[in-house]
């Protein structure tokens, strides 16, 4: 008889006349790896937030560990024993492995802390575990991967009967997704249950029991791992097919040639890309391309190696951003991170104008003739005297919109996917496809593979900060 | 709406506090005065102190208990809930708990069972025809096909029988899973008559599951009107092969059965207006045209309901051209 963790039933909630969860139900199972695939985001983080804490509903009710803990009439706003695991880390960055797992948890209750126990009982946790991590490490040295770990391992020592994992292929590479799913699945064993939040059904499939797939807020299907299969999602997914391929026509010579490029993660990188094509490095331990990243936005120089852009070799004399020899960069979560919510949608717009026309002011002509260019392309929005109020795929044509207005020699785009639902993992798809049909040239830096093979032409894959030999790389124009 | 005249248990509080809340502002200007001329301050401290307590009580044990009963009859006038109105956590007072419990009472829960029965075929059919005479007659049809020698009309009439002699007797009765899926079998076979392999029908439980689960007790007739639902409005209109699969867990608390189609499936809109009415149980579908679709399911839903009590029910998952599954959640009863 399988025991249930948590029971949402018939849950309606409202924040501000807005309905984010419209008469959800759903339940976890004891020791189950429950996936939930948000084909769009309204609601999730309101969901999320209601198995966190028992917040107020406008109708339903709430069951953990087969207790009612909130329904209609009454919530507590108690918190329930149930851990979030997300890209931001919950650890404290400035305190030792040690004093992560032993002390910041509910089970310490010593007013000395024993440190010399706190060692010994830490290192036999993590031997028993078969995890290699040093336990007198500060927090804010480990790897992402190190960090989930030792999350994971206080949620569970904590009490934790449920945990959320909240996209995690969006922060772990491939090898370190596999290698945390095993430790999940050591822990469903000891009955701990998890909520396996994914974008992709692929991830999902591997690891999960049951999916539920999430829409306006509501659970529109679950599906059993037996029935697990593509053809059961196709009614309810979009299928973003492949772009002609580009390279087949394209005899550009490359525009962006990395030779010799060597970092501390990086090894003797090199790879060209051409004019219109969109190439994928996809690093398997999720250092590299943050080395790569450091450098294209200039907090980083490399230790050796040149980067040459349309036959110029780009001088690292000092750290600088490459945006002035023509070499973009888009950030993960761009919205959150290139764009000013309180200009308007001109002014965002035109932000990279002044570097490209070389001039301090830019006329009211030029600004009105962009103007009339893009609204053809956006529509009134181009008139919005602020962001606040444009939708998330509103957003992401601006940031996408700025740099063709710009338009540089080569666009170096991180993890382009990330916390993308699926309508706006379509949207951005159509703007990396404008990209390279105005000739420019696409280097995504990703660490799962996921949609970006919907606008690849070329594979790269990191492993060690080295390209992996022939065999990793996939020449996707040539290929069906 | 209609309003009572006068005012209402809550504003009489509310006034008597406002009555309150003068009386001691006007206290405050003549007593903190004279406190401040004599020079002590802890008199002060003491009155900030006892005006916040009343403040703190009157919005922890008035407010919100006040505001969270008025939900509740909110959401009971909306027809959300409908035995939660009798279980208020906090009642307006003492006369008024009384009242209500009377009134579960009064309302005799059969009767509405019975008002929601009446719309199914299956008790109209109860209604107009003698059982034994039905039973007799086929049994009749039964044995002149043998005579004959033609074994399918035998096997048709003995399923027909099986399946009348299940639902026209003791609808008052839980039945246990095991008949109900036995039942939910013979209809299919009497369909397959109809539709030869173009139905499948199938039963999944987990592999650990514990064999009990199918001696649990569930109100007669709760999944052959859904499976019935399935067949008609999933699996007929479709091109090619139908599969209607029965899906068993228990928990120790709940039995969960979905009944999954692979038919058509249903439009977006049409399946959250019926999941908003699985939601509650209400009478009002009987009203409405047969036409509308759906009412097998909230006959089915309003039963457990009222039988169990809001918690449990039905819900339904559906998209045009992903086929339909229906989620049934019961208390486990052994």
């Amino acid at each position: 008889m399988k025991e249930e963790i948590l029971r949402i039933e018939n849950v309606i909630r409202k924040v501000n006349g807005i309905t984010y969860l419209d008469n959800i139900n759903f339940n976890v199972f004891k020791g189950e790896i429950m996936g939930l695939i948000p084909l769009d985001n309204h609601g999730k983080s309101q969901l999320i937030e209601l198995i966190l804490q028992n917040v107020p509903l406008h109708f339903g009710r709430v069951y953990f560990d087969d207790q009612l803990v909130n329904y209609y009439e009454h919530s507590s706003m108690s918190k329930n024993r149930v851990s979030l695991l997300e890209q931001d880390t919950n650890l404290i960055e400035d305190l030792k492995v040690t004093d992560n797992i032993g002390v910041l948890n509910q089970t310490f209750h010593d007013f000395i802390i024993h440190n010399r126990r706190l060692r010994q009982e830490t290192a036999a946790l993590l031997k028993q575990l078969g995890i290699v991590i040093e336990i007198e490490e500060y927090v804010s040295e480990l790897s992402i991967l190190e960090k989930a770990i030792i999350e994971l391992i206080r949620a569970a020592l904590n009490g934790a009967q449920l945990i959320i994992l909240n996209e995690l292929s969006n922060f772990l590479s491939i090898d370190e997704l596999s290698y945390f799913q095993r430790l999940l699945v050591h822990y469903t064993k000891q009955g701990l249950s998890f909520l396996y939040i994914a974008n992709h059904h692929e991830e999902a499939f591997k690891i999960c029991q049951r999916v539920a797939l999430f829409e306006k807020g509501r659970i529109i299907k679950v599906i059993s791992a037996k029935d697990f299969s593509t053809a059961v999602l196709e009614p309810y997914m979009l299928t973003f097919a492949h772009p002609p391929t580009v390279s087949e026509q394209n005899n550009h010579v490359g525009i962006l040639k990395c030779q010799q490029l060597s970092t501390a993660n990086l090894e003797t990188l090199n790879f060209s890309v051409k004019k219109g094509e969109c190439l994928t490095i996809l690093d398997m331990d999720n250092r590299g391309i943050q080395d790569l990243a450091e450098i294209i936005s200039g907090y980083a120089k490399p230790r050796s190696g040149k980067l040459i852009v349309d036959g110029r070799a780009i001088p690292f004399t000092q750290k600088r951003n490459l945006l002035p020899d023509g070499v973009a960069y888009i950030p993960e979560n761009p919205v959150q991170k290139s764009l000013f919510f309180n200009l308007s949608y001109l002014e965002n717009l035109t932000f990279l104008l002044d570097r490209k026309l070389d001039r301090r002011i830019i006329g009211k002509k030029v600004l009105n003739s962009i103007k009339e260019e893009y609204r053809n392309l956006v529509g009134v929005e181009i008139e919005a005297p602020d962001l606040w109020g444009l939708e998330m795929q509103s957003l992401y044509n601006l940031v996408y919109f700025r740099l063709l207005l710009y338009s540089p020699e080569v666009v170096f785009i991180m993890q382009s996917f990330s916390q993308a639902d699926m309508y706006l993992r379509g949207r951005i798809i159509q703007l990396i496809n404008m990209f390279k049909e105005k000739e420019l040239a696409v280097v995504i830096l990703a660490v799962s593979i996921s949609d970006t093979l919907t606008v690849t032409d070329r594979l790269l894959i990191l492993e060690d900060g080295k390209l992996a030999p022939q065999g990793g790389r996939i020449n996707f124009a040539n290929s069906d | 709406m209609r309003r009572k005249k006068g005012f209402y248990l809550m504003d009489r509080i509310f006034l008597v506090f406002l009555l309150m809340v003068i009386l001691l502002m006007t206290l405050f200007f003549c007593f903190v005065p004279f406190a401040l001329k004599q020079g002590t301050y802890l008199l002060v401290f003491l009155f900030a102190f006892l005006l916040a307590t009343v403040f703190y009580v009157t919005y922890r044990w008035i407010y919100i208990p006040y505001q969270e009963s008025n939900k509740t009859l909110r959401l009971f006038a909306d027809g959300y809930i409908f035995k939660g109105v009798f279980d208020l956590r906090i009642h307006f007072n003492h006369e008024l708990f009384l009242a209500m419990q009377k009134f579960r009472e009064i309302i005799d829960t059969k009767e509405l069972i019975e008002g929601s029965k009446k719309h199914a075929e299956y008790l109209a059919l109860q209604n107009q025809i003698n059982p034994h005479f039905l039973y007799n007659t086929l049994e009749g049809i039964r044995s002149e096909a043998l005579i004959e020698g033609v074994e399918i009309i035998a096997n048709m009439t003995e399923a027909l029988e099986t399946f009348f002699r299940y639902t026209i007797s003791d609808m008052d009765k839980l039945a246990t899973l095991e008949e109900e899926i036995v039942n939910v079998e013979t209809y299919c076979t009497i369909q397959r008559f109809r539709f030869g392999e173009k139905i499948e029908f199938k039963i999944e439980s987990p592999e650990d599951h514990d064999p009990e689960i199918f001696h649990a007790k569930i109100p007669k007739l709760t999944l052959q009107p859904i499976v019935e639902n399935a067949v008609f409005h999933g699996i007929e209109p479709k091109m090619g092969k139908g599969l209607v699969t029965l899906k068993v867990l228990a928990t120790p608390s709940r039995l969960l059965i979905t009944v999954s189609d692979n038919g058509v499936g249903m439009a977006e809109e049409h399946v959250h207006r019926l999941n908003d009415q699985l939601r509650g149980a209400s009478l009002t579908y009987i009203k409405k045209d047969k036409e509308t679709g759906g009412i097998a399911l909230l006959n089915v839903n309003n039963r457990i309901k009222l039988l169990f009590g809001d918690e449990y029910g039905m819900y339904l998952y559906s998209k045009a051209g992903a086929g339909t599954d229906v989620e049934i959640s019961l208390p486990l009863i052994l």
